[in-house]
């Protein structure tokens, strides 16, 4: 009998993983370790800096600027999110069916706008929906009507508007490489065997989707936790849209920080909403992949 | 404050407003022009708001080293706040446009807008945000508390500082000397920027200068006079720059619902005042 090989440990193996291991440490563990260490503090315009353990995190947790903040991208994660995804997968699938002319064309059309910066598109939004000079108030004298999307109420459907035009197109690509990823042989076998394209699409691409999807939710949820170019353009733009210097969070974050000269206390806030999307974005992964194995 | 001699004109108005109250009379002529038509825009603009305050003669804040009072219940801050809310309430101010922005532009540019009650450097920038209104603008003394009264305000400002970290500071101090009284003045003005240093203002080229967007107008001396008259004894908190980005959060609700007032706007915005100066050390009250 002979005796099973012992894996052997040789250093050599640690001068490959060193490229990775260096960057990594200093664009992610370097940063976040410092901003734990920051989070600890409270730097006074008077008084200096002082340690102040965890009254930081305590604050946060009862800011109800924070909580505001916090609640509006979760909010807006539940409803924009799904409706996104919905349309890309409609689009990706419409691409997959082989029956729409200049496929390559739409295919790049509506990817572009992911490559259009959001500071650019939220000017061009704020253009089109403003109710004074924009599309939106040529709409509203032709009907009559006094609509305003940049009101306190509707600003956060049109911001909606905004991502969803931007990102549709990205999370569109993903479904569309996993659909081509479907061996064509697959749709040949279930022609034969006489099922239709709508059941092809149920019982084939759906279930191929599965993987992507789940990959599509995390990085959505990532976004949108992330929310700040949107709400940091309009105001200069819109009179009283309803944006507060506590939107989002990483909004809040960065007006604690530049102009309140809390970096301590917007550390800490970094690190809870951190926090935060990884639990989500975890919960999602687990309970993604345990369906997709089924 | 700039005007639009056009629409006051065509409003029937053939003086700019001298006191307050013909600004009351005349925002009224001028709105009844047309529902796009207002005197002025105001979507939550402190600076205006505190230099409407300061000229009235209310000294809302007190700063002693690290101490702060602040106090919007002075008769002269009471008397302006009381003023702006009328002009508030009766729809005579438009709330949708907000200052520096597209629609402002636009809005001066064909002549809506009426008047602008602000810092002299908007001479600057106005011809390039309003070329089609070119020779209708004119700039007039801040209309005045009581009739033959002369007392100004000004309307922010900005501050040079050397950080304490800073390796040359030597070097970084001469040229602040030079770039704010030295050499660098005529540089900066000739590019165009209006730089409210008194050798600037007092200079005689400066004020004899005919403005052909300003239909010819020497608009050097007014802006000279403007800065003379401005009240003494003014200041700010040392965490203004912090205070004014959270005033909008509170102002905003009154000016998309109309609900409250400019009284109960100002107290919320004192109290968040007390507590974020206290936490950072000062002794505010």
């Amino acid at each position: 009998m002979a005796p099973t090989p012992k894996r052997r440990r040789s250093p050599i193996g640690l001068a490959f993983i060193a490229p990775f291991g260096t960057l990594f440490a200093l664009v992610f563990v370097v940063p976040i370790l410092y901003a734990a260490y920051l989070s600890l503090f409270q730097d006074k315009l008077v008084g200096g800096n002082t340690f102040v353990g965890f009254a930081n995190y305590v604050k946060l947790v009862q800011d109800p600027q924070f909580l505001d903040g916090a609640g509006r991208v979760v909010w807006f994660t539940v409803v924009q999110v799904p409706i996104m995804l919905f349309f890309a997968m409609a689009l990706a699938l419409a691409l997959d069916s082989m029956r729409l002319h200049g496929a390559r064309f739409l295919r790049v059309t509506i990817f572009l706008p992911y490559a259009v910066p959001a500071i650019v598109s939220t000017l061009m939004w704020g253009f089109l929906l403003g109710v004074k000079y924009g599309l939106f108030g040529s709409l509203n004298r032709a009907l009559g009507t006094d609509l305003d999307p940049f009101a306190p109420g509707t600003t956060l459907i049109s911001i909606g508007v905004m991502v969803t035009w931007a990102f549709t197109g990205f999370n569109m690509l993903i479904f569309y490489a996993a659909l081509k990823a479907v061996p064509r042989e697959l749709y040949e076998a279930a022609a034969i065997d006489g099922a239709g394209e709508f059941q092809i699409v149920r019982r084939i691409k759906l279930p191929a989707l599965r993987g992507s999807l789940v990959v599509t939710i995390i990085f959505s949820i990532i976004g949108t936790f992330q929310m700040f170019n949107e709400p940091q353009i309009l105001p200069s733009m819109v009179a009283n849209s309803g944006v507060t210097t506590f939107y989002t969070p990483n909004l809040y974050a960065y007006n604690l920080a530049f102009t309140g000269s809390q970096q301590g206390y917007a550390a800490a806030l970094a690190l809870v909403m951190a926090a935060i999307t990884i639990a989500v974005a975890y919960a999602v992964q687990i309970r993604g992949l345990r369906n997709a194995d089924r | 404050m700039f005007y639009n001699e056009s629409t006051l004109k065509k409003a029937g108005i053939d003086e700019p407003p001298a006191t307050w109250e013909a600004y009351y009379e005349a925002a009224k002529k001028i709105h009844a022009l047309g529902d796009d038509y207002y005197i002025a825009q105001d979507t939550g603009d402190i600076f205006f708001l505190l230099s409407l305050i300061w000229q009235a003669g209310g000294r809302p804040f007190k700063v002693d080293g690290t101490k702060v009072r602040i106090d919007f219940t002075d008769p002269g801050t009471t008397k302006a706040v009381a003023f702006w809310q009328k002009l508030l309430d009766e729809g005579l101010i438009n709330t949708k446009i907000t200052g520096w922005s597209d629609d402002w532009n636009r809005a001066l540019n064909d002549g809506t807008l009426a008047t602008q009650t602000m810092g002299g450097w908007l001479t600057s920038t106005l011809p390039e945000r309003a070329p089609k209104s070119s020779g209708d603008f004119r700039v007039a003394l801040m209309p005045q508390w009581q009739q033959g009264a002369k007392t100004g305000a000004a309307n922010g400002g900005s501050s040079f500082g050397i950080p304490a970290a800073a390796e040359h500071k030597e070097a970084a101090f001469t040229f602040l000397e030079y770039f704010a009284h030295g050499g660098g003045l005529s540089t900066r003005v000739d590019a165009g920027a209006f730089v409210p240093n008194l050798s600037v203002l007092d200079n005689e080229e400066f004020q004899g200068k005919a403005n052909p967007y300003f239909g010819g107008q020497k608009v050097g001396a007014v802006l000279a006079e403007a800065s003379e008259i401005v009240g003494d004894g003014w200041q700010y908190p040392p965490f203004f720059e912090w205070a004014r980005s959270i005033y909008g959060d509170l102002a905003s609700p009154l000016y998309t619902t109309g609900k409250g007032s400019l009284a109960e706007v100002l107290e919320q915005w004192r109290q968040r005042c007390i507590q974020y100066g206290n936490e950072q050390g000062f002794e505010v009250s």
